[in-house]
């Protein structure tokens, strides 16, 4: 055969089976030991479940069914990293040969077509794996051979998820190996695109919330757009393995595996018209692409701008407290973030410049235009943050237009739907608003100075629903001191706004509905007094002193119910200490005035579905009279002479499971302040020798 | 045989080569000479299919070369730097060039054996740089190539396998009618087994002759004269230099004509001396302005 003959052949093949082989026999020390990996992954652990079977007394269908869903899990799971990183190391050792001068024109310079070329290399990278995910479920299923564990089907739907996962990953890194001519750029572009979108998804949303008084994030990281765009992230939460019926298991997720390998495909077509067009000469260069250059400067300059000053927002958080830095970044401050911005953005831009260039003298040579351009773009910005210039800080929704609005602090929840409300919660808003200022000056106190009921997080949502179904929400930091909180116009607005008629009805009625499935424990605090913390300390341990107090009110025999565990209670420390039967150390008793949220009795009232108990028709009571369900805000006059220093604290659940177990319920946590109106309540807690004591009597003494 | 016509090729804004244009014809031994930087590399690069020029055309055989695989299976390349895989032999090389280039001729590899004399099976990255070199002309000659293509070919060979590897492309030039491309940056290796040369400086071809345009153009004569005489005006003489009554002239001009033209000043010692091409390109450049010497130097 001539030479003409013998080259038609390879002028229409878009296939060189000696390239691939080649590329199969070269890196077979890395296939034997994916090999070896997947298989102490899966059919090592079915065989060992099989024998953990045997060596039960039954093998029921239920237990295998178990057995092999966790398996297939671990398998998913750890096969999400064991992917992620085999595309990567695959993607380096086929086309390892771009990176260096002389084998990259070595290759560019056999006679083959640079599409038969792409094809045989990036097959000689994908169908290694795709053999060995094949033998892993043949080994699987011979693991598994004459047991229950025997699923076929499953094990089928296992390796299909594995290969459309590895053809993702594989061609993903195949076309970041495209786009780079550098070794060391390639796993570090992809790892950085792998992970691109929820990492600027957060800094992007940590920094504007950060910077913009009031906002807060409707961004949801875990799950949503970020997510799926991050597919480490998108296999670990959307591919798992579920009951389909009670006899069948399956994995899920399939939509988003399609979705990945349509976009495998994509990356594909574009890895191999990017190795059409490949200057072989831009081997060793951080890009491959001529236009990539300056795309490479700028998203260095960003990148690196963001990751400063998120790590310097950091290091100032643990620096000075969680306080000073939670807040620090309002207002003033931001001139201080625009420069660690810069800062950051010169870094970037600077080694974005040594890498292109290859050289550390950049000065006189490199693009200073491209920074020019980015620190105007930086200081434009930073000034249209911090002088509110899209006006997204003080913007509040017309009244006419709200449906619905809902306050929430800390638990405390108040649901308005009255006109007349909306106008006072937009007030609220307003003076939110106007008193920026002063809270951007709070929140640079230091960390030992104290802030309203020592409660660092203390912040009030609003959130509006209007009347086209959106949602407005803005969220303020309640940064005032003890001394002045009380001064300020929100600290009364808040508290009518959370105690009027309609928001204390709309917190407690949901207790009186038939929604409501299931409670669990009610437990009463009460505070104790000076008198009751001395006598506290002449008993040989709690239950004896508790006893006392009883057998003194007069509760002896049938009427003193067991069932009630009665503690003392101390919250000095961030973990509350729980005393039930020991003897008491006095510094636990040591009473020291006015600061009254010390050392409380604590009442366990057990309950279930069936029987509520006396304490919950009494509570219940008092809810239908409007009694019971304030919400204690402040420490004014209602607060000292309306209410007990004494609360009622629960978690309640509401809504009913479905039979294919669908959790359709949920648990709420409520708790109030016993006010001195709510008769049924206090009649019954008395009546069970529970004393109560307003703070105006626990101050008095 | 190969053809470049206004190629271009510019690497970060430097232009490695402008405007190059370069004929090689067929059957020919083409030394492309320049020093360092010149472009050399990047020009076969480029007759070799590995660049794709920025601007212009590269022919080989009539067709460009670029992503051409029925062009390229007819071109052996030897690169300065060789190209072999990490962990292969001679024999894992042969194997594989044997499934890329259908002209890949095994009985030729089998004799070319006894002329290399080196392990089949030892890993080529641990032979000695001569010793890589070896390997890759057995295995590029094993191609039976009509276009042979050497970058810097003979460094690192010893005199004796220098002489031997030429001696095998000579006589495949000679038998199959191979046409040979060569790079060096030294003119004085190309000397003897040229018959066409490419001076490239800065990217562009300074010349392009074969050696016999080059040889009837110009003559180098050693002669002693009679006292009194007087060299004739209408002789062009480029170089002149005098050693008591030898003088040696360098004239421009056909070599039987100059000779003639001498022979009535009756002269006691004539004699016509073949030039080294080294000193034609200095002479024949040297009045244009070109610092020639130091391209060849």
């Amino acid at each position: 055969m001539n030479w003409e003959e013998k080259t038609m052949r390879s002028k229409i093949s878009f296939f060189n089976r000696t390239i691939f082989l080649k590329c199969i026999i070269r890196f077979w020390p890395m296939w034997v030991l994916f090999l070896f990996l997947w298989m102490l992954i899966l059919p090592k652990n079915i065989w060992q479940n099989e024998v953990f079977i045997f060596g039960q007394d039954s093998s029921p269908r239920d237990l295998a069914l178990g057995k092999m869903a966790s398996v297939l899990e671990q398998a998913l799971y750890s096969g999400v990293v064991i992917r992620l990183l085999m595309g990567c190391f695959s993607a380096m050792a086929v086309w390892g040969f771009l990176y260096s001068k002389r084998s990259a024109n070595g290759i560019a310079s056999l006679p083959v077509r640079r599409e038969s070329l792409f094809l045989s290399i990036y097959l000689g990278g994908l169908l290694p794996a795709l053999c060995i995910y094949l033998t892993v479920f043949a080994a699987g299923c011979f693991a598994a051979y004459g047991t229950d564990l025997m699923m076929p089907g499953l094990l089928f739907q296992w390796f299909a998820v594995e290969s459309l996962s590895f053809f993702f990953f594989y061609s993903f890194a195949s076309l970041c190996a495209m786009l780079t001519g550098s070794k060391v750029t390639l796993p570090l572009l992809y790892l950085a695109l792998n992970f691109i979108a929820i990492c600027v998804g957060y800094i992007v949303n940590t920094l504007f919330t950060d910077l913009h008084y009031g906002i807060i994030s409707d961004l949801s990281l875990d799950g949503g757009i970020f997510s799926f765009l991050t597919p480490a992230a998108a296999f670990f939460r959307y591919i798992d393995v579920r009951p389909i019926t009670d006899e069948r298991i399956a994995i899920t997720g399939w939509g988003t595996l399609w979705t990945y390998a349509a976009a495998a495909v994509v990356m594909l077509i574009g890895a191999m018209l990017l190795f059409r067009r490949r200057r072989m000469e831009s081997a060793g260069e951080v890009t491959a692409v001529k236009g990539l250059k300056p795309v490479f400067r700028w998203v260095m300059m960003i990148g690196f701008a963001l990751v400063f000053s998120i790590i310097m927002s950091g290091v100032h958080l643990s620096i000075n407290g969680l306080v000073h830095g939670r807040y620090w970044f309002i207002g003033r401050k931001a001139y201080l973030m625009a420069a660690y911005l810069l800062i950051g953005a010169f870094l970037g831009w600077m080694i974005a410049e040594m890498r292109l260039q290859k050289s550390f003298r950049i000065f006189r040579t490199g693009q200073w235009t491209t920074f020019c351009l980015g620190a105007l773009m930086i200081a434009v910005i930073m000034l249209a943050v911090r002088f509110d210039l899209t006006g997204v800080v003080r913007r509040v929704p017309e009244a006419k237009k709200v449906k619905s609005v809902t306050l929430t602090y800390g638990d405390q929840k108040a649901v308005l739907t009255n006109d007349a409300d909306f106008e006072q919660a937009l007030e609220l808003h307003r003076a939110f608003i106007g008193n920026k200022d002063k809270i951007e000056a709070n929140g640079s106190l230091v960390k030992t100075q104290r802030v309203v009921f020592e409660y660092i997080y203390a912040s009030c949502r609003i959130s509006y629903t209007l009347k086209d179904g959106s949602v407005f929400e803005r969220q303020y930091p309640l940064l005032y001191t003890v001394d002045d909180w009380e001064e300020w116009p929100e600290a009364a607005l808040m508290d009518e706004l959370f105690n009027c008629p309609e928001a204390m009805r709309t917190r407690t009625e949901f207790l009186l509905t038939p929604d409501l499935t299931g409670k669990e424990t009610i437990r009463v605090y009460a505070v104790m007094t000076a008198n009751e913390c001395a006598a506290a300390s002449s008993y040989e341990d709690v239950e004896e002193y508790i006893l006392s107090i009883e057998k003194n009110s007069g509760i002896v025999g049938e009427e003193r119910q067991d069932s009630i565990m009665r503690r003392i209670y101390d919250v000095r420390y961030d973990d509350p200490c729980l005393y039930v039967t020991y003897r008491l150390n006095p510094s636990v008793l040591a009473y020291e005035d006015l600061d009254y949220d010390k050392t409380w009795f604590r009442y366990d009232f057990p309950g279930n579905r069936e029987s509520k108990g006396e304490l919950w028709d009494a509570m219940c009571r008092d809810i239908e009279e409007g009694t019971l369900g304030y919400s204690a805000l402040l420490d004014n006059t209602m607060y000292r002479t309306g209410s007990y220093l004494a609360y009622l604290d629960m978690n309640v659940k509401v809504g009913e499971e479905d039979t294919n177990r669908n959790n359709r319920s949920d648990y709420r946590y409520i708790t109030f302040p016993i006010t001195t109106s709510a008769r049924h309540t206090i009649d019954y807690l008395e009546s069970q020798g529970i004393r109560l004591h307003t703070p105006e009597e626990v101050l008095g003494q | 045989m190969i053809k470049i016509s206004g190629l271009t090729k510019r690497f970060d804004g430097f232009a490695a080569l402008k405007d190059l244009n370069m004929t090689v014809p067929k059957g020919s031994v083409y030394g492309i000479v320049g020093p360092n930087g010149s472009g050399k590399t990047t020009a076969l690069r480029h007759i070799v299919g590995i660049y794709r020029q920025d601007e212009g055309e590269v022919l080989v055989f009539g067709e460009p070369v670029w992503d051409n695989p029925a062009v390229k299976a007819r071109i052996g390349y030897i690169p300065d730097d060789i190209f072999y895989f990490h962990q292969s032999s001679i024999r894992d090389m042969a194997r594989f060039y044997n499934g890329i280039f259908p002209t890949f001729d095994k009985n030729r590899f089998k004799k070319l054996e006894e002329a290399f004399n080196l392990p089949l099976n030892k890993p080529i990255r641990s032979f000695s740089k001569g010793q890589q070199k070896q390997a890759a002309f057995w295995l590029q000659m094993s191609l039976r190539p009509d276009l042979l293509v050497l970058d810097e070919p003979v460094d690192g060979l010893d005199p004796v396998m220098r002489r031997q590897v030429w001696s095998l492309i000579m006589a495949d030039a000679a038998e199959r009618g191979m046409t040979v491309l060569v790079s060096s940056h030294n003119l004085r290796e190309l000397e003897d087994v040229c018959d066409h040369v490419g001076i490239l400086n800065k990217g562009h071809l300074l010349l392009e002759r074969s050696l016999n345009d080059l040889q009837e153009n110009i003559t180098k004569i050693q002669l002693a004269l009679p006292e009194g005489s007087e060299l004739p005006p209408a002789l062009e003489i480029v170089h002149e230099e005098e050693m008591g009554r030898l003088k040696t002239l360098i004239v421009r001009g056909d070599p039987d004509e100059t000779m003639a033209s001498l022979k009535p000043l009756q002269p006691i010692l004539m004699e016509c001396v073949p030039l080294t091409l080294e000193e034609i390109f200095i002479y024949e450049l040297g009045g244009k302005d070109y610092a020639v010497k130091d391209i060849l130097l």
